[in-house]
C-alpha cells in the first residue's frame, strides 16, 4: 500500500502509464488511511484475517482422522467434556473441529460466489450504462428480471438441477445474486460518462471498449469492491440457507451443512446446544465481519458519509 | 439477517433510488404521469410475461419424475398404471402442448391440478395464501415500526451511544442467519421454556370458536413472527438511517433549526417526512427479502403457507404447484416494484423532470 | 421527539398485547379443556375438538383423495383400514388369515373357486351389509378404465365375481392361487357407488361423514392440518374405545415429539434415536419398540440391461461380477452401522424376508455367513484381479480404476449416514466411492446411471411381489423402467420363485423360500443391511393399551388391519402436558417482563429528553 518504494524515472517525465498508476496508489493510500480511521471496519477486518488463518491452518494442524466417521471415538452426541469441548456430533466425531474445518468450503463458497456476482454485475452495469438504446433496454430487463425472480426459489432449483457440489453452488448464488450490483454500476457508470473527459476521449475517437475499459472501469472499481465485500456477507448467508435445506455438497463440510445434520439427526429433540450454536455463531461472526469491512470502505470511498 | 444475498445493506445514500431516479430519468422523453405510467407499467407487463414463461420451463428441468416418484411407493404398479397417471396430468403430452395448455390456463387463473394434493392448484393457494400474508404481514408491520423509528432516532442522535448500540444490534440481527435464529428460539422458548408451541399454526384441540382460535394462532404465531421481524428490521433501520442523515445534511434543516424551530419540530415535520418517502419505496423493493424470509421461517415453524407449500412440493416435483408459486412470487416482487416506482414519481420531483 | 416517542410506544404497546395475548392464549382454552364434558348441549362445535376421549395420532402426511380405489399414500392405507374392511384380514397375532367381513370361506378342489360366507353387519349409514356389495366391489375394479389399470394382476386373477344369496359370494379364478387369501381390498357400499355407475374413478368419495363399515367413520378434514374420525357405535367387532381420532398433521419429528410431551398429541411413530432418548424419561409417555416388516439395503447396478438384452446406462462393469459384490459384502459391518447410524434400534439383516415373518425368514448359518472381514475383501478382490493402483485405488485387469458411484437420496439423515460408513470402509479396501446427493437417486439408478444406491421395502406376508423384483422377467422392458431391484438375473433363483407361488403345503414353500433367499444372500445383487425396528411413543395416561401386530412385541401404527386402533381403550385420566398452572406462571413473568420493558422505555424517554 506504501508509495514511498516506487522508483521514479527522474530523466523524463513520467508516461501515462506511470501517471495512471501513481494517481491509483495515491488514491488506494487514501483510502487504506479512511479506512483504518473507523474502528468497526477495522474489527471486521481483523476478524477476517482470523478466518481466513482459520481455514488456513485447520487441515494442516487438525489430525487428519477428524472427518472420518469410522474412526470416531466419541460418544453419540455427547456433551462438552474435557476431551471434546464443545461435545461430539451423532457419529462421535468433535463438533469444535467440525466446525473449524467447516471454515474453508464457507468461505471459498462465499468468496467464489460473490466473485461470481461482481463479474457479471459490473459487466451487465457498465455496458448497459455506457450503450444507449436497445442493449440497454434489454440487459436492464434482463436485470429487472432476475431482480424480480424469488432469488432463493431459483438456487434451490438451480442446485436441484445442476447437483450438489462446490462449483455448482457457486454459480447458483452467484447467477441469482448479481442483478443488484448491475443496476448500481449502471448509474454509476452514467455519472461518469457525463464527465467532461469522457466526452472528450470520445470526441478523440477512443472506442467503446476502450472508453469502457480505460476510463468507466477504474472510476467504478472502488464501488465495485466495497459492494463485493458486501456481496460476499450475502452469499455467506445464502450458501448455509442452501446448505441448511440440504442442498450441500456432500464431500466438502460447510456450517450450513453442519446446521442440516443437527437439524435432521435430532439435535434439537436431543436438546444438543453444543451442536447448533457452534456453527451459526461462526457464520453470524464471519458475516458481520463482513459487513463491518463493507460499511466501512463505502465510508471511507464516499465522503458525504463520513461524519 | 435480511438479505440472504440480494440487497447490498445501504451504509450510506440510499442506493436504491438513485438508481431508480436514474432509470426514471433515462425514460422520460415525456412529462406527465401518464407517460412515466405507462413506461412503469409496460416495463412490469414485460417483466410478468417474462417470469410467465419462465416458471413453465425452469421446473421442467427438475430432476425426477413425478409418476415414477409416485409409483414407487405402490406396491401393485403397473406400466398401465403409469400411462394412466400420466394422461391424467397430462404429462404424456409433447412439451409445447404442456407448455400451451399451462399458459391458457394460468391467464385465465386456472394453475392446474396439483400432483401430490390432487386438488386445484388455485384452491390450495387461497388456502395457504391466509397464513403467509398473517405472517408476513405482521412481520412487515413490525419490523417497519420498528425499523423506522429507530432508525431516524439514530440519525438524529447520530454518533451517540445510542445510535452506535442501534445500529451493533442491527448488524448482528442482519448476520444471523434466519434458520438459526429459529433454531436457537425453538431450542430456548419452545423446547426447554415451554412458553411457546414448536410449531404449526392452530392445535387441533382449540375450540371452534372465534376467542380461543384468535389467541390460539397469536400463542403459534409469536416465534415466527418475532424471527421474521428480526431478520427484517435491520435493513430497514440502516436504510431509514442513511437517508435521514442525507436530509439532515440539507440546507434547509439547518436553516429550520437557525430560524429556532425546536428539534423536535424540525425533525418531525421536515427531516423525518422527506426521508420517510424514500425509505417506503426501498420496503416495497425489498419484498422479494421478505418472501425468502417467509420461504425459511414457515418451514422451520412448519407454517402451512405458501412457503412451507413450496417446501414440500419440491421434492416429489410436484409441477403445477411449483410453477404457480413461483409466478405468484414472482409477479408480488414485480407489482411492489411498480408500486415503488410510481410512489416515486410522487416523492422525486427530479423524477418528473428529465 | 414526539413523533418517535409516539411510535415507540405503540411499539411497546404492540409488543406488550403480543406477548401477553400470547402467554394467556394457551391458558385460555386449557382451561377450557378442564371444563366438564357435559356441555354438550348448546355448544356443540366447542364439544366436537375437546374431551379425553379423543385419540390424537401425529402423522406426516395429509389426504387428499378419499377415493379407496386410487389411493396411493400410506395414510391413506390408514384410512381404509379405520374407515372399510376386508373380507378376510391379517390376523394381530402372527399375520395369518383370519375372518373379516367373511366369517368363513373355502376353496375348491381345483384351488379355482372360492366361496366366502359373510357375516352380519351393517354400514355407517345403517344399511345392511350384503354379498351384492363385494360383488359390486369388484365390479367396479374390473370396468373402471383407471381403476382396472391399477389392478392388472387381480383382473387377470379373477374371472368372475357373483352373489349366490344375501350373505354368500364366490369367485371364480383363472389359475389356483393364495393371493386372494391375503388380499388387502376394501369393500364399499353399492349403494353409495353405483350413483356413479361408469365414473367411479372420477368420484372423490367426499361426501362426508364418509359411509363405510370400519370402526371409525371420517367426518372431516382440513388440509396439512387434520383429518377426524368418529366411532361407530354398531360395528360387527363392538364399538371401539375412543369416541374420536383424530390425525394431527405434522411435518417434523421433532414437533410432534414436543407435541406429544405437551400432551397434545397421544400418538407417534417414526422417532429417531435422539427422540427415544428424550421422550423416555418423560412420566406420561411409553415408548413401543417392535420389529417392523422392512428393510433396508444398498442395491448394485449388476449391469443395467433390457428384457431384450439392450445394455443402457454407465454403471461399472466390475459389479457383474459375483465376487467383487461379495468382496464389498464383507467390508460392510452391518452391526456397527445399526449402532452408529441408528442407535441400536434394528436388527442385523441377510435376507429379503424380514424375521417377523419368522416361518419363512432365512438368515446363514456361521459357515454361510457373510462377515464383516476388510482383509477377506480385500483378497476376493486380488483373486478377481483388480490390483491396488498407485493411488491407492484398485484397477482392473483392462486398466479402469475401481471407483463406484453412489448416490444418495436427498434429505435422508439416516442412509446419509450409513454412506458415509459404507464409503471409507470401500476405500480402505481400495474401492474408490463418488458420493451424490440427490432428489432423484432412485430414477438414476433406474437409468443405469449410478453403481450403488439404497433401497429400501416394507415387505407383506406374502413376499412374492419383492422376490419377483429380482428376477429375469422383470429387467426393464425399456431404459429406466425401474421394475427391478439391482438388474439381478439368475435362471435358478427364478425357477424356485416361481414354484413357491402354487406351492400350498406350506413348509414345502417355506424351503423353497428359503433356497430363493440364500442365492441372493451368496450373489449380493443386494446387501440387505437392517430390519429397523418401528420406534413409537404414546400417552400412556391416556391411553390404556393397544393391540400390537404380532401380539409379541409387535407395533402399533404400522399394522395390516385396525387392531391397534379398535383395541385403544382411554384410561379415563387426562394429562395436562405443559400443567395449566405453569402456563399461568409464565403468563404472569411475561406480564411482569412488559412492565418493565414499560418502566425503562419511560425512563430511557426522560433522559433522552434531558440530552435534548
Amino acid at each position: 500500500m506504501s508509495t514511498q518504494s516506487t522508483p521514479r524515472p527522474q530523466s523524463r517525465p513520467p508516461s501515462a502509464r506511470a501517471l495512471r498508476m501513481r494517481r491509483w496508489r495515491q488514491s488506494a493510500a487514501d483510502l487504506w488511511r479512511e479506512f483504518r480511521a473507523q474502528r468497526a471496519g477495522m474489527v471486521g477486518l481483523i476478524g477476517l484475517s482470523i478466518f481466513v488463518a482459520i481455514a488456513v491452518i485447520t487441515p494442516l494442524v487438525a489430525p487428519s482422522d477428524a472427518l472420518s466417521v469410522t474412526q470416531a471415538t466419541g460418544g453419540r452426541m455427547a456433551p462438552p467434556d474435557g476431551e471434546y469441548w464443545l461435545g461430539t456430533d451423532e457419529f462421535g466425531r468433535s463438533v469444535a473441529l467440525l466446525t473449524l474445518y467447516g471454515t474453508r468450503v464457507t468461505l471459498i463458497i462465499g468468496i467464489a460466489a460473490a466473485l461470481v456476482a461482481m463479474v457479471i454485475g459490473t459487466l451487465v452495469g457498465i455496458v448497459a450504462g455506457h450503450f444507449e438504446g436497445r442493449v440497454s433496454w434489454i440487459l436492464m430487463r434482463i436485470t429487472e428480471w432476475f431482480m424480480n425472480l424469488p432469488t432463493l426459489v431459483l438456487a434451490i432449483v438451480l442446485v436441484v438441477v445442476l447437483g450438489r457440489s462446490i462449483a455448482v453452488l457457486v454459480i447458483a448464488i452467484g447467477i441469482t445474486s448479481w442483478a443488484g450490483t448491475a443496476r448500481v454500476i449502471r448509474a454509476q457508470t452514467r455519472g461518469i460518462e457525463g464527465r467532461p473527459y469522457l466526452e472528450r476521449a470520445r470526441a478523440l475517437g477512443a472506442g467503446h471498449w476502450s472508453q469502457m475499459g480505460r476510463h468507466v472501469l477504474p472510476n467504478v472499481t472502488p464501488l465495485v469492491l466495497a459492494s463485493t465485500i458486501m456481496a460476499i456477507a450475502g452469499a455467506i448467508l445464502t450458501e448455509s440457507t442452501l446448505a441448511f435445506l440440504g442442498l450441500y455438497d456432500p464431500n466438502n463440510l460447510s456450517w450450513g451443512m453442519l446446521l442440516n445434520r443437527a437439524w435432521s439427526n435430532g439435535a434439537m429433540s436431543a436438546g444438543a446446544w453444543w451442536y447448533v450454536l457452534p456453527p451459526g455463531l461462526m457464520i453470524l461472526v464471519v458475516v458481520l465481519c463482513f459487513t463491518l469491512c463493507g460499511r466501512a470502505l463505502e465510508v471511507a470511498l464516499n465522503p458525504r458519509l463520513r461524519r | 439477517m435480511a438479505a440472504e444475498a440480494t440487497t447490498p445493506l445501504p451504509a450510506g445514500s440510499a442506493q436504491g433510488p438513485a438508481g431508480k431516479l436514474d432509470n426514471a430519468a433515462r425514460t422520460g422523453v415525456g412529462t406527465g404521469l401518464g407517460k412515466y405510467l405507462l413506461n412503469r407499467v409496460s416495463g412490469a407487463v414485460v417483466s410478468l410475461l417474462a417470469v410467465l414463461f419462465s416458471a413453465f420451463f425452469i421446473f421442467r428441468v427438475l430432476p425426477g419424475d413425478p409418476i415414477d416418484n409416485l409409483m414407487r411407493d405402490m406396491q401393485s404398479a403397473t406400466p398401465e398404471l403409469e400411462q394412466a397417471l400420466r394422461a391424467e396430468w397430462g404429462l404424456d403430452e409433447p412439451l409445447w402442448v404442456q407448455f400451451w395448455s399451462y399458459l391458457t390456463g394460468t391467464l385465465t387463473g386456472d394453475l392446474g391440478v396439483s400432483i401430490q394434493y390432487q386438488v386445484p392448484v388455485m384452491q390450495l393457494f387461497t388456502d395457504r395464501l391466509g397464513p403467509t400474508v398473517l405472517l408476513g404481514g405482521t412481520a412487515l408491520v413490525l419490523s417497519v415500526l420498528i425499523g423506522f423509528s429507530l432508525g431516524a432516532k439514530s440519525a438524529w442522535l447520530s454518533g451517540s451511544k445510542f445510535d452506535k448500540r442501534n445500529v451493533n444490534i442491527a448488524l448482528i440481527f442482519f448476520s444471523a442467519p434466519t434458520f438459526w435464529v429459529a433454531m436457537i428460539a425453538i431450542i430456548i422458548f419452545s423446547r426447554e421454556l415451554r412458553l411457546f408451541p414448536t410449531g404449526r399454526m392452530v392445535s387441533a384441540h382449540t375450540p371452534d370458536r372465534f376467542w380461543p382460535q384468535f389467541l390460539d394462532i397469536a400463542h403459534h404465531m409469536v416465534l415466527p413472527a418475532i424471527t421474521l421481524t428480526l431478520m427484517i428490521y435491520a435493513g430497514y433501520l440502516l436504510t431509514m438511517r442513511a437517508s435521514m442523515l442525507d436530509e439532515m445534511g440539507n440546507d434547509y434543516i439547518t436553516t429550520a433549526r437557525a430560524k429556532g424551530l425546536r428539534d423536535v419540530v424540525v425533525r418531525r415535520r421536515h427531516a423525518m417526512r422527506n426521508a420517510l418517502l424514500p425509505t417506503t419505496t426501498l420496503v416495497f423493493m425489498a419484498i422479494g427479502n421478505v418472501i425468502n424470509g417467509a420461504l425459511v421461517t414457515e418451514m422451520i415453524y412448519t407454517w402451512p403457507g405458501l412457503g412451507y407449500t413450496f417446501f414440500q412440493a419440491i421434492a416429489v416435483p410436484d409441477y403445477p404447484v411449483l410453477q404457480g408459486l413461483f409466478v405468484i412470487f414472482a409477479s408480488a416482487t414485480v407489482l411492489a416494484n411498480l408500486a415503488a416506482d410510481v410512489l416515486y414519481w410522487f416523492i422525486d420531483p427530479r423524477a418528473r423532470k428529465a | 421527539m414526539t413523533q418517535v416517542r409516539r411510535t415507540w410506544r405503540r411499539i411497546a404497546a404492540t409488543t406488550g398485547v403480543l406477548a401477553i395475548g400470547a402467554a394467556l392464549a394457551a391458558p385460555a382454552y386449557a382451561a377450557d379443556e378442564e371444563e366438564p364434558d357435559d356441555q354438550e348441549v348448546g355448544d356443540g362445535a366447542y364439544d366436537e375438538f375437546t374431551g379425553d376421549n379423543v385419540l390424537t395420532i401425529a402423522t406426516s402426511q395429509s389426504i387428499e383423495n378419499w377415493n379407496p380405489f386410487i389411493q396411493i399414500y400410506v395414510i391413506e392405507h390408514q384410512f381404509r383400514q379405520l374407515q372399510y374392511d376386508t373380507l378376510v384380514r391379517m390376523s394381530a397375532e402372527d399375520y395369518s388369515p383370519t375372518p373379516g367381513l367373511a366369517e368363513e370361506w373355502e376353496e375348491s378342489e381345483d384351488g379355482l373357486t372360492w366361496t366366502f360366507h359373510l357375516r352380519e353387519a351393517t354400514w355407517h349409514d345403517g344399511e345392511p351389509f350384503t354379498a351384492e356389495d363385494v360383488e359390486y366391489t369388484y365390479h367396479i375394479i374390473a370396468n373402471d378404465p383407471d381403476i382396472s389399470a391399477r389392478n392388472a394382476d387381480v383382473n387377470e386373477l379373477i374371472e368372475s365375481v357373483e352373489a349366490i344369496d344375501d350373505h354368500t359370494v364366490q369367485f371364480n379364478l383363472t389359475t389356483p392361487s393364495v393371493n386372494l387369501e391375503g388380499s388387502d381390498q376394501v369393500i364399499v357400499p353399492k349403494h353409495i357407488w353405483e350413483e356413479h355407475e361408469g365414473a367411479w374413478g372420477d368420484y372423490g368419495n367426499d361426501d362426508f361423514p364418509i359411509v363405510g363399515i370400519g370402526p371409525y367413520q371420517m367426518v372431516d378434514f382440513s388440509t396439512d392440518a387434520y383429518i377426524r374420525y368418529e366411532v361407530f357405535d354398531d360395528y360387527w367387532q363392538g364399538r371401539a374405545g375412543f369416541d374420536e381420532i383424530v390425525y394431527q398433521y405434522y411435518t417434523e419429528p421433532d414437533t410432534s415429539v414436543a407435541a406429544l410431551e405437551a400432551g397434545e398429541v397421544d400418538l407417534i411413530g417414526g422417532l429417531n434415536e435422539a427422540q427415544m432418548g428424550r421422550v423416555e424419561g418423560v412420566e406420561h409417555i411409553s415408548t413401543n419398540v417392535a420389529p417392523d416388516r422392512r428393510w433396508l439395503a444398498f442395491r448394485f447396478n449388476t449391469g443395467a440391461v433390457t428384457r431384450d438384452g439392450q445394455e443402457f446406462g454407465s454403471g461399472h462393469p466390475a459389479l457383474a461380477d459375483p465376487q467383487v459384490r461379495r468382496a464389498l459384502h464383507h467390508a460392510v459391518d452391518k452391526q456397527e452401522l445399526i449402532d452408529r447410524v441408528r442407535g441400536g434400534y434394528g436388527e442385523v439383516a441377510h435376507s429379503i424376508v424380514p424375521n417377523v415373518f419368522s416361518t419363512i425368514h432365512w438368515s446363514p448359518s456361521d459357515a454361510e455367513r457373510i462377515d464383516f472381514d476388510l482383509e477377506e475383501a480385500a483378497r476376493l478382490l486380488d483373486e478377481a484381479g483388480y490390483e491396488t493402483g498407485d493411488d491407492g485405488v484398485r484397477v482392473s485387469p483392462d486398466g479402469q480404476p475401481l471407483t463406484l458411484t453412489f448416490g444418495v437420496d436427498a434429505g435422508n439423515a439416516e442412509r446419509e449416514g450409513a454412506a458415509q460408513f459404507i464409503t471409507e470402509w470401500f476405500e480402505e479396501i481400495g474401492v474408490g466411492v463418488e458420493t451424490t446427493i440427490s432428489e432423484d437417486v432412485q430414477d438414476l439408478f433406474d437409468d443405469g446411471e449410478l453403481d450403488i444406491a439404497f433401497t429400501g421395502w416394507g415387505i407383506n406376508p406374502n413376499p412374492t411381489y419383492n422376490l419377483n423384483r429380482q428376477s429375469c422377467g422383470q429387467l426393464p422392458g425399456a431404459p429406466g423402467d425401474g421394475s427391478s431391484d439391482a438388474f439381478y438375473c439368475n435362471e435358478q433363483y427364478d425357477s424356485l420363485v416361481r414354484a413357491q407361488e402354487s406351492e400350498t403345503d406350506a413348509e414345502a414353500r417355506a424351503e423353497l423360500l428359503f433356497e430363493a433367499q440364500q442365492i441372493l444372500y451368496e450373489d449380493s445383487p443386494l446387501v440387505f443391511l437392517w430390519y429397523p425396528t418401528v420406534m413409537e411413543a404414546y400417552n400412556s395416561t391416556k391411553i390404556a393399551d393397544f393391540t400390537t401386530q404380532p401380539a409379541d412385541a409387535g407395533m402399533i401404527m404400522g399394522q395390516i388391519g385396525s387392531w391397534a386402533y379398535h383395541s385403544a381403550a382411554p384410561t379415563g385420566e387426562t394429562v395436562d402436558g405443559v400443567s395449566t398452572g405453569l402456563l399461568i406462571g409464565v403468563g404472569v413473568v411475561v406480564l411482569l417482563g412488559a412492565v418493565i420493558l414499560v418502566v425503562v422505555l419511560l425512563r430511557r424517554r426522560q433522559t433522552a429528553e434531558d440530552r435534548e
